[in-house]
């Protein structure tokens, strides 16, 4: 067990080590020291590539069975608690949803509290995100912690007392309920972070601030003028599709790229040796494309591609500057936004060493990327049911649409729209350097949807679309956790949902385990090589973040994860089937810290 | 192969419709009528009753709606030689013909060259009625209409309203409250107040009954009874400020 994950984390640090050497890494120093410090969580997603994978091994397949909670902690919250933990030091922090409020837990008695902040959130009333109260991560660097609240503030506490280092006390326009939810990036002295509101029109952005005074750097659209999307010289996509004047304009019907959303609020990665990080944007908006393409040509697939909602940007960590992009869903009219992690590996393909981005698209399509130029470097394959497209054209980069799942306004789509909203949505995947898999929780669910008329109200709910007959896909599943190899990009294994679809975060560990809840309210750990499941704990509670894993004061190593519900889980009826997920989940927000004996 | 199966067959039944309506612009002379739509008004239709359109963007009698356009927007043409008859209502002197590229004659009414929707599939659907705003339902002056004619609004007798909003009342502060806010202010769910899409009881009853889990909204139609669900569908559409008319009972269960 030693040896592989051993060899496995000494590549990941020569790795950072020559990035570091070559004199190209702008990375935040101290940011990539707690990475390489196995038994740190400095940051969601465990490091600057995604991988959300920790390097310890002293809970393993062999002994996870003995797995037993060691201490509890109560956050008290009835909401959705999305944000992974970070361990620094010997502090754990513990981001909740609104009334946004950060914990700062000692480990070294037991979870002891050592201070918690919750600032005032005056804008609470007019943040109304789209799907509840999310948080999804806090960032550290420099003896500061980062986090954004629901209400678009922007805070840097000091990381020991929990005092304000500074405050921006609004980064969004409240008057159109534009939120802040993703989890900022700490690179070089920039904190990057994005906007939330693509289904209320709100237009995509992300901006950064300098760690330590606050100050704006640089603030880029994901859609609109070149210069405010940050579209200059060194822009330059793979595919002809990208290369067209004012992309941001030119893809959308008069100006709806105004309402266009490309919001950024899902997880940030980075490459530190190309200074570039990469994001995916939101749905298009609104969802019923008849707003975002010309009537006289509807649907003019070619024409009104909408860049970059629904699509993968690559930008300049300095800079901001736009390198490349792509459009997973062009003219997405189905809400596949992009908020999951683009992992980035170093994999060998065809006896080459390629530098990658490997990503399981909530569109239900599994990309493998060039990460420096954009390029897909496999035949993207369908992880589920897919409706939308009979493939992925190699040569364009652009979807072979089946038109049966296109709709217009009042003229539903002809077939099923499969995945609905999501094959994989925000949840966190992982990457193990050890197995080479990846991991992430796969959505078999389709349902025919159509446009309606509406107008746009700033502030308001700008959809303007219904769905109907809601079906689990065909193959008599609704979620799997599944493993994919991209080296030869098929699915090495997958592991059916027993109840509901288990659709939330994970993580995997150098013990070959991946750690994660059900919706059978257990939290398990399951063999990374082969999905057996080899130790189950319930706690009748809901998953809604990504474990991790780190080690104690005592050198020891722990698991921790917070059970919490979101709001929006199925209610309980008087006829509710006995073996319904909701009834494995109830409200409250509990963290627990595994350890063995 | 299921999806490939039914494409073709909706590609041939569009295309024996495209034949059939080719058919009949060689046989007849185009024919203009007035039909009153409940959401719309009086509008004109072709003699099959499918509602007609003008194009914003056709400027001085002449047709920009060429090449992939006229796939959506199948010009409404006449027959050389043969005048477009006017049905009751329409001012025959307003209707006129112009030549297209093709060399087909596009009828016009006030000046606009005239079209049909290929996505109207029958007599009475106006699906393509301002659509981008470019496209416009034509009224018998000529003009292209934008207004809404006031919905019908279902109204109960005060006493059996007020049980009604009671009982709402009450559902909605069990469930409702605690997302979209006491006084239907929002909060993690959307504002009520003032809120334009309650209008449509459609809507309401199915998001209601659904939800729309993945983006926040549980569904209560295992929960709640079709009188609870009329209750609160029709407190939260005539409450602060709103005035949506009542939600049935009966229309519930037959929404389910």
């Amino acid at each position: 067990m030693r040896e592989p994950s051993k060899r496995a984390w000494r590549n990941v640090v020569l790795g950072t080590v020559a990035a570091a050497l070559l004199g190209t890494a702008a990375a935040n120093e101290d940011v990539l020291r707690l990475q390489q410090s196995p038994g740190q969580v400095a940051m969601p997603n465990v490091n600057y590539q995604g991988h959300n994978f920790s390097p310890l091994d002293r809970i393993n397949t062999f002994n996870v069975r003995n797995l037993q909670v060691k201490w509890t902690f109560q956050l008290g919250v009835t909401d959705s608690l999305e944000a992974p933990p970070l361990v620094v030091g010997n502090t754990m922090y513990v981001l909740t949803p609104k009334p946004n409020t950060v914990y700062a837990i000692d480990l070294v008695d037991q979870g002891v509290l050592k201070w918690s902040f919750r600032p005032e959130m005056p804008g609470l009333q007019q943040a109304t995100a789209c799907c509840g109260a999310q948080s999804r991560g806090l960032a550290y660097a420099e003896g500061k912690v980062f986090f954004n609240t629901l209400d678009g503030q922007l805070y840097a506490l000091n990381a020991n007392t929990g005092e304000v280092v500074w405050h921006n006390p609004s980064v969004v326009d409240l008057s159109i309920s534009e939120t802040t939810t993703n989890a900022p990036l700490v690179v070089g002295d920039n904190v990057i972070i994005g906007n939330e509101g693509g289904e209320r029109g709100v237009r995509g952005w992300v901006a950064a601030f300098d760690i330590d005074t606050g100050e704006q750097q640089w603030k880029y659209y994901s859609t609109g003028p070149n210069e405010e999307m940050g579209i200059g010289e060194r822009f330059n996509p793979f595919y002809d599709a990208d290369k067209v004047p004012e992309p941001g304009v030119s893809t959308w019907f008069g100006e709806s790229w105004r309402q266009g959303a490309g919001t950024a609020w899902g997880y940030f990665t980075y490459d530190p040796e190309s200074n570039l990080f990469y994001y995916g944007t939101s749905n298009c908006g609104p969802w019923n494309p008849d707003y975002r393409r010309d009537p006289a040509t509807a649907p003019g697939l070619d024409e009104y591609p909408n860049k970059y909602c629904a699509s993968l940007l690559a930008r300049d960590a300095t800079t901001g500057e736009l390198i490349w992009a792509y459009s997973h869903t062009p003219q997405d009219p189905w809400d596949f936004d992009e908020p999951g992690q683009n992992i980035l590996a170093d994999i060998t393909i065809d006896g080459q060493l390629r530098k990658v981005i490997v990503k399981p698209a909530r569109n239900g399509m599994f990309y493998v990327f060039d990460r420096l130029t954009g390029e897909i470097i496999n035949e993207p394959k369908p992880y589920t049911t897919v409706s939308w497209n009979h493939g992925i054209d190699r040569e364009t980069g652009v979807p072979i649409w089946n038109e049966d799942a296109l709709f217009y306004t009042d003229v539903p789509s002809e077939g099923l729209v499969c995945p609905l909203i999501a094959g994989n949505n925000w949840y966190n995947d992982a990457y193990s350097p050890v197995t080479g898999l990846v991991y992430f929780q796969a959505e078999n669910r389709c349902a025919r949807f159509v446009g309606v008329e509406g107008e746009y109200v700033p502030g308001e709910n700008y959809n303007l679309t219904q769905r109907s007959d809601t079906q689990n896909g065909p193959g008599g599943w609704a979620g799997e956790l599944q493993a994919w190899d991209p080296v030869r990009n098929e699915k090495v294994w997958g592991l059916r949902a027993s109840v509901g679809r288990d659709n939330k975060p994970i993580m995997a560990t150098a013990g070959n385990l991946i750690l994660g809840g059900t919706d059978a309210g257990l939290f398990r750990a399951v063999d990374a090589r082969n999905g057996e499941v080899l130790w189950t704990f319930r706690t009748g509670g809901d998953f809604r973040n990504s474990p991790i894993s780190f080690l104690g004061p005592d050198g020891r190593q722990y698991v921790a994860v917070v059970t919490s519900r979101a709001p929006s889980d199925p209610q309980v009826g008087q006829d509710t089937a006995a073996d319904d997920a909701a009834r494995y989940r109830r409200t409250g927000s509990t963290l627990y810290v595994f350890g063995l004996p | 192969m299921k999806t490939s199966v039914s494409t073709l067959f909706v590609a041939l039944s569009l295309a024996v419709v495209a034949i059939a309506s080719h058919v009949l612009a060689q046989t007849r002379g185009a024919t203009l009528n007035l039909t009153t739509d409940a959401r719309w008004g009086q509008h004109l239709v072709n003699d099959e009753g499918r509602s007609i359109y003008l194009y914003v963007l056709d400027e001085a009698g002449a047709s920009s709606c060429v090449d992939a356009c006229t796939n959506n927007w199948p010009p409404l043409t006449g027959e050389v030689g043969s005048e477009p008859t006017v049905g009751e209502g329409l001012d025959a002197a307003l209707v006129g013909t112009i030549e297209r590229a093709d060399g087909t004659l596009q009828v016009t009414y006030a000046g606009h060259p005239l079209y049909t929707f290929r996505r109207d599939t029958e007599a009475g659907h106006t699906r393509g009625q301002r659509l981008g705003d470019q496209f416009f339902l034509v009224s018998p002056t000529g003009e292209a209409i934008n207004e809404e004619v006031a919905a019908e609004v279902t109204t109960l007798p005060e006493e059996e309203m007020e049980a009604v909003m009671q009982a709402g009342h009450l559902t909605f502060n069990t469930y409702c409250a605690a997302c979209h806010g006491s006084a239907g202010q929002g909060g993690v769910g959307p504002r009520f107040a003032g809120n334009s899409a309650l209008a449509d009881k459609n809507y309401v009853m199915t998001m209601i009954l659904d939800g729309f889990i993945d983006h926040g909204m549980p569904a209560w139609g295992d929960v709640l009874s079709d009188e609870q669900i009329a209750g609160v569908a029709s407190y939260i559409r005539n409450s602060w400020g709103n005035d949506f008319g009542a939600v049935l009972a009966e229309e519930v269960a037959a929404k389910r």
